[in-house]
């Protein structure tokens, strides 16, 4: 069993410890494209005049992703920013941040420019978060230009420095809310891996 | 003559004017604290990262890729 949630509704949610103690709060979500497996989370400290903090936080060591705050054992499992992010690098490709990158079919069709990314989050601690699409604002390809749609991802992607990269037929299965997307992922993955 | 000559020092006392001064340091203000909220907003503001040791961004405080 599993849930789906917008990236933006982590960003800035606080990091608690099981002992009450509000240490943090997410800054950046950190993703591998091969898999699309979340790799953990950066910080920032508490309070507005408060920067980013060169410790993050790695998925491995979340224990819960509740609506109002990530919960941890204790301000132990917090790793070395370079640790998670190397965690997360993959081996080819020019990644940064997809919020405002322009979405395109390997068929040369821009969908549109990504607003949100999509998580699945196992429902049990210790289970897994990938990325499995992207809330994007429709180009006119779509005929729907404007509306924001959600663009199912295959298992691996393909990112480079300004365009992110989806299968052509990832339009066929184009869903237009969230409550329907776990299933419009589904068959687009099942539908990939029957035609390769 | 003597108007032009008059010109500039009225213009100058007008300048000198208390509530004058008031407005330039007010305007000031709001620019340098305006400033320095965005930068810090910019700062904390967060994103969805792929492939991060790819990317020249510099993640976290002081670590540049």
């Amino acid at each position: 069993m599993s849930r789906l949630m917008r990236t933006s509704e982590v960003m800035k949610r606080p990091v608690v410890t099981m002992s009450g103690e509000d240490v943090a709060q997410v800054k950046d979500i950190v993703y591998c494209a091969g898999g699309g497996a979340v790799g953990g989370f950066t910080l920032a400290g508490r309070g507005l005049f408060s920067g980013p903090l060169k410790q993050a936080l790695p998925w491995a060591s979340v224990m819960a992703l509740g609506p109002d705050a990530v919960m941890i054992r204790d301000v132990d499992v917090l790793e070395p920013a370079a640790t998670v992010l190397d965690s997360s690098a993959a081996t080819g490709g020019a990644g940064g941040d997809v919020l405002g990158s322009q979405v395109l079919t390997d068929a040369g069709i821009e969908l549109g420019t990504v607003v949100d990314v999509i998580l699945e989050i196992a429902e049990r601690g210790g289970g897994e978060c990938d990325v499995v699409g992207y809330e994007v604002e429709a180009s006119e390809a779509l005929g729907t230009k404007g509306t924001r749609v959600f663009v199912p991802l295959p298992d691996t992607l393909a990112v480079s420095g300004d365009h992110l990269m989806v299968p052509a037929s990832a339009r066929d299965f184009i869903a237009h809310d969230l409550a329907g997307f776990g299933a419009a992922v589904q068959a687009f993955r099942q539908q990939l891996q029957g035609t390769r | 003559m003597t108007a032009q000559l008059r010109a500039p020092r009225v213009v100058w006392e007008r300048a000198v004017s208390w509530w004058v001064w008031l407005i330039v340091i007010a305007v000031v203000a709001a620019v340098l604290v305006g400033g320095l909220l965005t930068i810090q907003v910019r700062r904390r503001g967060g994103g969805v990262i792929v492939d991060p040791a790819q990317s020249p961004r510099t993640w976290g405080r002081g670590r540049k890729r």
